[in-house]
């Protein structure tokens, strides 16, 4: 009887689970947010653990502080070019967010609640909330994905308090070192989470072992996971703050964090995402009071802690700890004392990750996925036993149990729910751009105001944010600086071919009051229809592109009698040759600039550092007369390099010594 | 200070003297009981503030608990 009944249960949350994500269950495109699009002429020449991005904000960027995610993206993006994007999204991505999730979360709960039945709840809450539904329509998968392995973490970690060995150690530093591969941030707060519940155990323990657990339970872990993570955090702790530098004010400054401090305590604590359900940014609705439902369940299983059950007592008060902890720091800046939400990000290390406070919610979601089963479950023995009839009470509790968890993601079960959660197509104009492109040379596309989510983006022809590359974040301004006196001249040594105003499909572009307005669209169309020195192509229906005249080479010279001949090595690797240069001429390397692209002069072995040119690009300047050969190159992929094989030694080392010791484990056993 | 911060405080610590973390668990979820309803009807101020004594009564609770059982 139990046992159909479980079978019922799962059919029940995998219908439902079907119907909330069954976008994820086709081939059709979700891009949407912050997931992107790949054409597949864009995809080619992607390059596995490169430390500089060719297409990074289209003048190029260093990768390295988002090299952890970047890996995983760059080794399974060519699988695109057999797949399609629409199934590669899937699997890679979308499908596997689903799979971890829900198996972790039912795993994690079914350690600490002892039922299998109860346990099918928690995938429910974890995998269906308002945050991660609202994290993954929004196309934050790389986030998603690291939430949806968390539990395996705290899973892994639970294990190795109970079995403190090598092998258990060691499996715990793997699951730790996949999750800081997803996502840094969410991996901070998983360690948080760690150090909490060690702390918790070891003030808990009778056994004199203290030292012991510290070193397998975090220390050991701790070390597995920064030597499989060394292929970005040794050139990150090497080159140190340039790498973050490129992000300017806006990532590390206290009114941006206060700015992005949406969540209020009430929508925290209730595991409600202030944008529910629309997700729109910026606009928080107002709290929905059926949500404290989820805090009321959680917080009831503090009801069932008792001196028979110790154990279980400690998990309680761990988990409910960690859900009060979560919840006061997800609402960021706001009151109760957000004060001290503050003085951490400008004190605590690490801290200054956590612009964007919601990122909180990862510990309200585990505590609630874990208390809630445990709270149900000991109110259905209660009625059982306690209650006459007790079988159609038990039954009554869990159905309203269920009906009130559904009733709370009402919207993502009618399909009212944007973003990933719709399927959409490439637009026709887009794709004839990306084909006519893909057979042009190099050249840039600088996109006004910003780059569509479906304009081509190649090495070859990599594609501009207009608001980035001047930094103007305003229509009116940003058109009237095109058509400053020297924007011509600033396009043109930048590489920019073509100018485009993008078609709005997904009326995500040209905004007033956060609603698409024709009205903006037409202004900007117009504005740089206007420029005199532009000239319209008429071949991709009304997708606006313009040309801009003679954009420069990638790499080129002010002195026109300079002869330049390079070739590509590698995205962080150039070789040029240069005839009859002069003593002073300038050679400029049309990417970002940055410090650490250097020239090295083949033969004299003489070191030419990067000058900034136009405010942006990099330059090198010839030391003398005569010709040349030398090449430019990104100097952290050396050290990118030596950490990706310390990563790749670590990871075959861990799994021999994990086999090994399963091996010994079972020699022992017979 | 508010007169229901006072009020909230008083009680407070009058289950601590108590010392039975099972009477300021249902403390704390009272408060939410009692928020959910201004909630519905805009009487945002009392229910945010009753949500944040809510969780204070729960916190409180951990930490007895906690000292009791580990």
């Amino acid at each position: 009887m139990r046992k159909n009944i479980f079978i019922l249960f799962t059919c029940l949350l995998a219908i439902i689970l079907l119907v909330i994500f069954h976008s994820y269950f086709s081939s059709t495109l979700v891009t949407s947010g912050d997931w992107v699009y790949y054409y597949p002429q864009g995809v080619h020449d992607a390059q596995f653990l490169a430390a500089w991005d060719w297409r990074h904000d289209g003048l190029g960027a260093s990768i390295l502080p988002t090299l952890w995610l970047e890996s995983y993206f760059i080794a399974t993006i060519k699988i695109s070019l057999i797949l399609g994007w629409g199934l590669y999204e899937k699997i890679f991505w979308f499908l596997p967010f689903l799979a971890f999730s829900i198996i972790s979360s039912y795993l994690l709960a079914k350690k600490v609640t002892n039922s299998k039945l109860f346990s099918l709840l928690a995938p429910l809450i974890y995998s269906a909330n308002t945050y991660i539904l609202m994290v993954m329509g929004g196309g934050q998968v790389g986030v998603g994905l690291a939430y949806s392995f968390a539990p395996f973490v705290i899973l892994s970690f639970l294990n190795t308090v109970e079995n403190t060995n090598l092998s258990t150690s060691f499996v715990l530093g793997l699951m730790l070192a996949v999750e800081t591969i997803f996502d840094i941030r969410l991996s901070y707060i998983v360690i948080i989470a760690l150090f909490l519940s060690l702390l918790f155990f070891i003030f808990s323990s009778k056994e004199k072992k203290n030292l012991r657990t510290i070193f397998y339970c975090f220390i050991l872990p701790g070390i597995v996971t920064a030597f499989i993570n060394a292929f970005w955090l040794l050139p990150v702790a090497v080159v140190g703050r340039d790498a973050f530098n490129q992000f300017g004010t806006i990532y590390s400054s206290n009114n941006a964090v206060s700015y992005f401090s949406f969540a209020k305590f009430e929508n925290s604590i209730g595991l409600l995402h202030p944008y529910w359900p629309d997700n729109i940014f910026g606009k928080v609705s107002f709290m929905k009071p059926e949500f404290l439902l989820l805090p009321l369940f959680a917080f009831a299983s503090l009801f069932f802690i008792n001196k028979k059950n110790v154990r279980e007592g400690q998990v309680i008060l761990l988990f409910a700890l960690l859900g009060l902890i979560g919840a006061f720091l997800a609402k960021g800046t706001t009151d109760p004392f957000g004060g001290i939400y503050l003085w951490m990000f400008n004190h605590v290390p690490g801290f200054v990750m956590f612009r964007d406070p919601t990122k909180w919610y990862l510990l309200v979601a585990l505590s609630y996925s874990v208390l809630i089963p445990l709270t149900v479950v000991r109110i259905y023995e209660f009625l059982l036993i306690k209650v006459k009839k007790s079988k159609y009470y038990s039954y009554g509790f869990i159905a309203a149990v269920v009906l009130s968890l559904l009733f709370l993601i009402k919207p993502a079960l009618f399909g009212q729910l944007n973003g990933t959660f719709k399927a959409v197509q490439v637009p026709s104009e887009y794709q004839q751009l990306a084909n006519y492109l893909s057979h042009e040379p190099q050249g840039r596309t600088l996109w006004v105001p910003t780059t569509q989510r479906f304009a081509y983006n190649s090495e070859n022809n990599p594609a501009v944010s207009a608001q980035d590359i001047f930094g103007i974040y305003d229509q009116k301004k940003l058109i009237k600086k095109l058509h400053q006196p020297g924007t011509e001249k600033f396009l043109q040594d930048a590489g920019i071919q073509y100018v485009i105003v993008p078609i709005d499909f997904q009326h995500e572009i040209f905004l007033a009051d956060r609603q698409y307005s024709e009205k903006v669209y037409d202004q900007t169309l117009w504005g740089v229809s206007e420029i005199p020195w532009l000239n319209r192509l008429w071949r991709f229906g009304n997708l606006a592109v313009f040309e801009v005249p003679t954009p420069k080479d990638h790499i080129w010279s002010p002195n026109p009698d300079l002869q330049i001949d390079y070739s590509v090595v590698s995205p962080t690797k150039y070789t040029v040759t240069v005839d009859h240069a002069k003593k002073g001429d300038r050679l400029v390397f049309s990417e970002t600039y940055d410090r650490h692209w250097i020239g090295n002069i083949t033969n004299d072995n003489v070191e030419l550092t990067s000058v900034k040119y136009d405010g942006i690009l990099n330059s090198f300047i010839l030391p003398t007369d005569g010709n040349y050969t030398f090449t430019i190159s990104y100097t952290p992929q050396t050290l990118v390099n030596v950490g990706a094989g310390v990563s790749a030694l670590s990871i075959v080392c861990i799994i021999i010594v994990i086999i090994s010791q399963k091996k010994k484990g079972k020699t022992k056993k017979i | 200070m508010k007169p229901q911060d006072i009020l909230f405080i008083i009680i407070l610590a009058g289950l601590v003297f108590a010392k039975k973390p099972k009477l300021l668990v249902g403390a704390g979820l009272l408060c939410f009981v009692l928020s959910m309803p201004l909630f519905a009807h805009w009487v945002f101020f009392t229910a945010e503030r009753l949500v944040m004594y809510g969780a204070g009564f729960l916190l409180v609770a951990i930490i007895i608990f906690a000292v009791k059982n580990l």
